[in-house]
């Protein structure tokens, strides 16, 4: 078994003082694309930096593809998108190899994944055999193709989108699937005066996604991620963090509470999060933000909307104090 | 679908059925119910007064409930209600059973969840079910067992499907579980306990066990320090005393260990332990007697007891000291179960020559034959029928015999009625010739109960006739009569002069049992009345029946015991009598009323019981419900007014206690923060902040929501019912402080100290916009 590196390390370019003001152009970049839609701006970018893949599920035409296109082409690494269908095979997401004529051997052909920002746009019109291809790439960030293992690009991030209406044809995302999402958003409709500077921006000329220029390279995007993950986590916010893990294991409407992958996910969006709001540590405060998007993800019951429910059992487990 | 919280609230009612079925079976012998309730109520409210997530007191808590019926029972001592240790104990795991079904869902930060408390409280219950029907098997008991065992059943069924349904975390979640609290303070509890009980060791390293238990452990007596519920130290308390003379426990009642006792008889208790009379001590000689006509030794004494109970000389010596031992032994002749007082006749006098009383006119001898009056089964030996019109209901008491050795029966003047258990024959009671009730025995077996019936006089005499004879042509006590005939001048005849007579009387003397008449008086009861005016109960007794007779009116000394209501245990709702209760007082005749004979004939005429002497009441009708309410509220109304200063007192102290109790918490506390703060790091400095502004939130009824984050909660002015909020550069502190571990301080140290003041300073003295 051989391992190929897609991709060579990258210099550290990125100073002290500069997180606050890589994450504050990206904030921006985005900002200008997305209009009126800040808060959910701010989790995506959690997501980002907690190195976790992003749902998108919302009606269409709300900006789900604009937002991962922005993302994409702010960060300045390869962009790769995906329209998946019925039809779409495993090899076209992962890659192939191809015999070549000329030098009589086999040749590997990259597929999307070998990309800084996959966009898998509505994947749940594919097969669930096509889906499964995503399950080590997002995972592990690798793919396992005939007997070698590629490796991907560190900052591999996996924005996906799906229409919870046009149910016809669309094979529901695996529970196992849905567990490899850090978490999933719902953009939602802009507010009126948001609407109204997008109607403002689109006379005499469009201002697309695909135009914003890179305000950050992948190497600097890593060691943000570094930065996040470095941020501290005291001994009782983790026992808060189980316990509120566990809340959900008990929990009687629940049939499938979060998992120890979701608890670590859990934990890195948290870091993320605090970072972005200026801290060093995490706090309870930081968890409970970003619950409602991390485990609306990944918890399994009868219920349509799982905010109530995560917001009762926030306000059922003890916070840690004194 | 098995639904959780069904199973949840099953799983509380465990706890709360086996706390019920605890007291029920408790009630059955402890009548402090005010104490059972203080303190059930203290456990209660410790419980659900617990704050928050009860992550730091946890241990104390638990400590606490644990401990408090030992604490409260150290009270209850000094109330004379103390309980046994072993009820302590089960109090105390009722306690943190309660705790857990109670606190059950906020302990998880210990290791215990909900799923896990709720098994516990459960094990628990099943122990104070298990104590308490084999303490006290009552129906009761049974039938709350029984629902007990049909509830922990279907919980254990319901339980276990939702586990099998994975409801529930798995099995390794709780195995995993911490069992020690991972704060400091255990530590401290643990290390000072230790260090507790070495010391206690060192200090008593050379002390014996008698020596190094005094005053620790509750006694009989032996170490002048008294229990009743003593289980331990010096002999044993009254409790088991009593269980051992409980005599459904105790089979043989007949047997030669009981009658070859060296115990005291009734002859001791007139002759030796009471007052023995002058001269009366004799030699004797040994005279050999032929095997067929050979008294048992036992035998013996209770002949010398016929004889010489036919006379009784009113001069005698003074009553002899009790001897005190340092062994506590229950010195009881009987226990009385029913309403006290009561007056219990075992001779009656009919003759008096100036020293002595005496019986000299044997009365008819009545037959006895068994009746079944009220259905249930129980052959009672009818004594006599009463008018009902006149005389209360009739009103049962039992008596237990303990050290009364005599073949006379105690019995109420007024008995109708008599039953032991198990005996079917009639004749086994008779009279004796002074017309007293006694049984065909010996002696009356120790440990034997027996069950009377009686009527207690009304209070109102007036339509009451009594017997009299004709007066004397030569009166033999001149003076006496002229007495009695000056107590009662212009008083109407019948039981009115009987009423002031004695009244007059009790008024006249003291009643001193050490107030002997001298051995050279003629007429003792002259000497009495006129010169010493002090005396025991026979010369009230003896004064009275002689008056009365002087006016005409047909009467009798009667000797017996006084079962004192003082004397009443309400722990077992029994009086004890004792040989210092040898009581005397006066019977008169009545034509109310008549007694079967044996032929068939009745003998009409009562005798009624009159009391002479102060300080002694006869028994009066019981009560209805409506008189017992208006003594109770008379009793409350008569004790608030005796202690109204009292009363004033604590309702105006509670009174500024209750309105100033926050202020005075908060000073208290601020006080705490201003000196812990000192000294402390600059972490410990923003912690106790916190702490102060959470406890303030609390006193103010606005505590933090569990599940509220610390920033969120300061920075929505939540402590200060939004009237005010601390500054955001505080809380980015509070929040270094609680969860920022070795990150840097996000201000200076003399910014910090500036901070923390300004968040702790006194909230604005307008009122809450709530």
């Amino acid at each position: 078994m051989t391992v190929l590196a897609s991709q060579a390390a990258h210099p550290a370019d990125l100073n002290p003082a500069g997180f606050e003001v890589a994450v504050d152009r990206l904030r921006r970049a985005i900002n200008s694309v997305l209009r009126g839609k800040a808060d959910v701006v701010e989790r995506v970018l959690a997501c980002l930096l907690a190195r976790g893949h992003l749902l998108l599920e919302d009606l269409p035409g709300l900006g789900k593809t604009t937002l991962a296109k922005a993302l994409a082409h702010s960060v300045g690494g390869k962009f790769a998108r995906v329209q998946c269908t019925p039809d779409l095979l495993p090899s076209d997401i992962t890659g192939f190899s191809m015999f070549n004529q000329k030098t009589r051997e086999f040749e590997f052909c990259e597929g999307p994944v070998f990309s800084d920002v996959l966009l898998a746009d509505e994947i749940n019109r594919a097969t669930p055999r096509t889906q499964s291809a995503l399950f080590e790439a997002m995972a592990e960030r690798q793919v396992s193709i005939d007997k070698s293992t590629h490796r991907l690009r560190s900052t591999f991030f996996v924005v996906a989108t799906q229409n919870p209406v046009d149910s016809h044809g669309a094979h529901p995302l695996p529970e196992a699937q849905l567990d490899r999402f850090a978490m999933k958003l719902t953009v939602g409709y802009p507010s009126p005066d948001a609407e109204l500077a997008m109607l403002s921006d689109q006379i005499g000329g469009a201002s697309e996604a695909t135009s914003l220029e890179p305000v950050i390279t992948p190497n600097q995007l890593q060691q943000l991620q570094a930065r996040v993950s470095a941020v501290e986590v005291a001994e009782k916010v983790q026992r808060y963090l189980i316990a509120l893990a566990q809340a959900t294991r008990n929990h009687r409407e629940i049939v499938l509470g979060l998992s120890p992958r979701g608890l670590i996910l859990w934990q890195r969006v948290a870091q993320a999060w605090a970072k972005l709001q200026g801290r060093d540590f995490v706090t309870p405060d930081d968890l409970q933000q970003v619950a409602v998007p991390v485990l609306s993800v990944r918890l399994m019951g009868d219920f349509p909307d799982p905010a109530p429910l995560i917001e009762q059992l926030l306000d059922s487990v003890p916070v840690p104090v004194l | 679908m098995p639904g959780r919280p069904i199973t949840r609230i099953a799983a509380s009612a465990l706890p709360l059925v086996s706390t019920a079925l605890l007291h029920v079976t408790l009630s059955a012998d402890d009548p402090s119910t005010a104490w059972t309730l203080c303190e059930l109520g203290g456990t209660v409210l410790l419980c659900l007064g617990a704050r928050g997530p009860v992550t730091r007191y946890a241990v104390a808590l638990m400590a606490g409930v644990a401990l408090l019926p030992l604490a409260i029972n150290l009270l209850r001592q000094g109330a004379g209600v103390g309980l046994p240790l072993e009820t302590q104990l089960t109090l105390g795991l009722r306690n943190l059973m309660l705790l857990l079904a109670l606190c059950g869902g906020r302990l998880a930060a210990h290791g215990i969840s909900a799923g896990l408390a709720d098994a516990l409280a459960g094990l628990a219950s099943l122990f104070v079910v298990l104590f308490a029907v084999l303490r006290t098997p009552t129906a009761l008991a049974y039938a709350l067992a029984a629902g007990y065992v049909l509830l922990g059943l279907w919980w254990l069924a319901r339980t276990s499907w939702a586990e099998l349904e994975g409801r529930f975390a798995p099995s390794g979640a709780i195995q995993g579980k911490r069992w020690r609290a991972t704060r400091g303070p255990s530590w401290w509890v643990f290390a000072g306990c230790g260090l507790a009980v070495l010391c206690c060791g060192l200090a008593f390293r050379e002390a014996t066990s008698t020596t190094s238990l005094w005053g620790f452990m509750p006694s009989s007596g032996g170490q002048l320090d008294y229990s009743e519920v003593a289980n331990g130290g010096i002999g044993d308390g009254d409790q088991l005393v009593a269980a051992q003379q409980n005599p459904s426990s105790v089979g043989p009642i007949e047997t030669d260990l009981f009658i070859e006792s060296k115990q005291a008889s009734l002859f001791d208790v007139f002759n030796e332990l009471g007052e023995l009379p002058l001269g009366h001590r004799k030699s004797s000689r040994a005279i050999a007697l032929a095997p067929d006509r050979l008294i048992h030794h036992h035998l013996k004494k209770l002949t010398v007891n016929e004889q010489a109970g036919r006379e009784f000389s009113t001069v005698r010596n003074k009553p002899q000291t009790q001897r005190q031992g340092e062994q506590r032994t229950s010195d009881a002749l009987m226990y009385v179960t029913g309403r006290v007082p009561l007056h219990l006749a075992v001779r009656r006098y009919d003759t008096w020559d100036g020293r002595n009383l005496s019986f000299r006119y044997p009365k008819p001898p009545a037959a006895f034959k068994l009746s079944d009056p009220d259905g249930a089964g129980d052959r009672w030996a009818i004594v006599s029928y009463l008018r009902p019109a006149w005389f209360g209901p009739e009103e049962e008491h039992e008596l237990r015999i303990i050290h009364l050795k005599s073949d006379r029966l105690p019995s109420p003047g007024l008995v109708t009625a008599a039953r032991i258990d198990e005996l079917n024959s009639a004749d086994l009671f008779r009279w004796s010739a002074d017309a007293s009730l006694r049984m065909d025995v010996e002696a009356i077996p120790p440990l034997s109960t027996i069950h009377l019936k009686s009527q207690c006089g009304s209070t109102d005499w007036s339509g009451l006739d009594l017997a009299t004879h004709a007066p004397a042509t030569a009166e033999p006590f001149p003076k006496i009569a002229a007495l009695a005939r000056s107590w009662v001048e212009g008083v109407p005849a019948g039981c009115q002069q009987v009423e002031a007579l004695c009244e007059r009387l009790k008024k006249h003397c003291v009643l001193d049992p050490e107030a002997v008449v001298p051995s050279k008086t003629k007429d003792t009861l002259e000497h009495f009345l006129t010169q010493s005016r002090r005396g025991p109960s026979y010369l009230f007794a003896a004064s009275a029946a002689v008056m009365l007779r002087s006016l005409g009116y047909e009467s009798r000394v009667v000797s017996g015991f006084y079962a004192d209501p003082k004397r009443y245990d309400p722990v077992s709702k029994r009086t004890p009598v004792l040989a210092e209760d040898l009581h005397f007082w006066v019977e008169i005749k009545s034509t109310s009323g008549f007694v079967f004979l044996r032929n068939g004939d009745r003998i009409p005429g009562t005798w009624l019981p009159v009391e002479p002497s102060p300080g002694h009441t006869l028994l009066g009708p019981q009560p209805g419900w409506r008189q017992r309410v208006v003594m109770a509220a008379h009793a409350a109304l008569h004790w608030a007014l005796q202690n109204a200063w009292l009363i004033a007192l604590s309702a105006a102290t509670l009174t500024v206690l209750m309105s100033l109790r926050t202020p005075a918490a908060d000073l208290l506390l601020t006080a705490v923060w201003e000196f812990a703060r000192r000294g402390g790091s600059e972490r410990s400095h923003v912690l106790w902040t916190l702490w102060l502004i959470e406890w303030r939130a609390s006193l103010r009824r606005r505590a933090r929501p569990k599940g509220e984050p610390l920033g969120a909660w300061l920075l929505r002015g939540a402590p200060e019912g939004g009237a005010a909020s601390p500054s955001e550069e505080f809380v980015k502190l509070a929040q270094w402080a609680l969860y920022g571990g070795r990150t840097v301080r996000p201000t200076t140290g003399d910014r910090l100290a500036v901070l923390c003041r300004q968040a702790v300073r006194p909230a604005p003295s307008k009122k809450d916009p709530r």
